[in-house]
């Protein structure tokens, strides 16, 4: 099974990739590395299916940082606003691309990889015991966002 | 020429246009499809020069839409813009009748590098 350290080096990378190439951001600076859940609540999360099982990837950030992100994609500037759908479908966007970095990038380790749709969510998320998680603390440009990989846990060969 | 971006993300179809603006093809005449069953329905109404297609989209994905409009026999040239370019996917895409995939993310040359062969 790939190591989350992997998929979070892999999810930290692509994003970068994308926030220079799609963006317009200089770079993105990692500010901390935390096996958990993510403080942030608004964002966008994807599914995957790979041959370990399926993982959530999610990129986000506070409602301003969504409106950033979503902002930055469709080359706004700040005055101009977006409506709610705008911004959740724009930064499922951002995190879709990112995404398909992502599938080139963990190849190695995970083959094949199918991608699911992005879905925004606002809210809490509970997730079960056995499901394990790392996050990325960034900054993309100077917008403070979180990168998560989500997965269930594998148990120990004796439990089975 | 007649040019039908297909993409579930008005967004992304937002910046394809813009893209296919910034690339020199804002005199042609470009319609969005918000999946491939808008898209069929558009097509089978056509007639389209050229068709951009997202691969992961709800309803109808972007090669169930090509493989339509191969069984179908509507005369369209084809090619993907998607967030994924594995060399399985562009194989596949090949294998089913499109001239090219653009991976996402993309550059305005790369537009016009790709398109310029296809559509002049």
């Amino acid at each position: 099974m790939t190591p989350l350290s992997v998929w979070i080096d892999a999810l930290t990378e692509s994003t970068r990739e994308v926030a220079v190439t799609s963006l317009g951001f200089d770079d993105i600076s990692l500010e901390e590395l935390l096996a958990g859940l993510p403080e942030a609540h608004t964002g966008v999360y994807l599914p995957l299916h790979t041959p370990s099982g399926p993982v959530q990837i999610a990129l986000m950030a506070d409602i301003p940082g969504c409106r950033s992100l979503a902002g930055a994609l469709l080359g706004m500037d700040e005055t101009e606003e977006l409506g709610d759908a705008d911004v959740a479908d724009a930064v499922g966007e951002v995190l879709n691309i990112v995404a398909g970095s992502l599938k080139t990038r963990i190849q190695e380790h995970e083959r094949p990889v199918q991608l699911g749709l992005p879905m925004y969510v606002v809210g809490h998320v509970f997730p079960q015991d056995d499901i394990e998680g790392m996050v990325a603390k960034v900054k993309v440009g100077a917008i403070p966002a979180e990168l998560m990989v989500l997965r269930q846990r594998i148990p120990p060969p004796e439990a089975l | 020429m007649k040019i039908l971006v297909v993409d579930d993300s008005k967004a992304m179809r937002m910046i394809v246009l813009r893209t296919l603006r910034q690339a020199g093809y804002g005199d042609h005449t470009l319609v969005e499809a918000g999946n491939g069953v808008e898209a069929l329905n558009a097509l089978r109404a056509g007639p389209y020069d050229l068709v951009l297609s997202d691969w992961n989209m709800p309803e109808m994905n972007g090669i169930e839409l090509l493989r339509n409009v191969r069984k179908e026999s509507i005369p369209c040239k084809f090619g993907f813009v998607t967030s994924e370019g594995t060399p399985e996917m562009r194989q596949t895409a090949l294998d089913a009748g499109a001239l090219f995939l653009i991976a996402k993310p993309f550059t305005v040359d790369g537009f016009k590098e790709t398109l310029s062969s296809v559509i002049g």
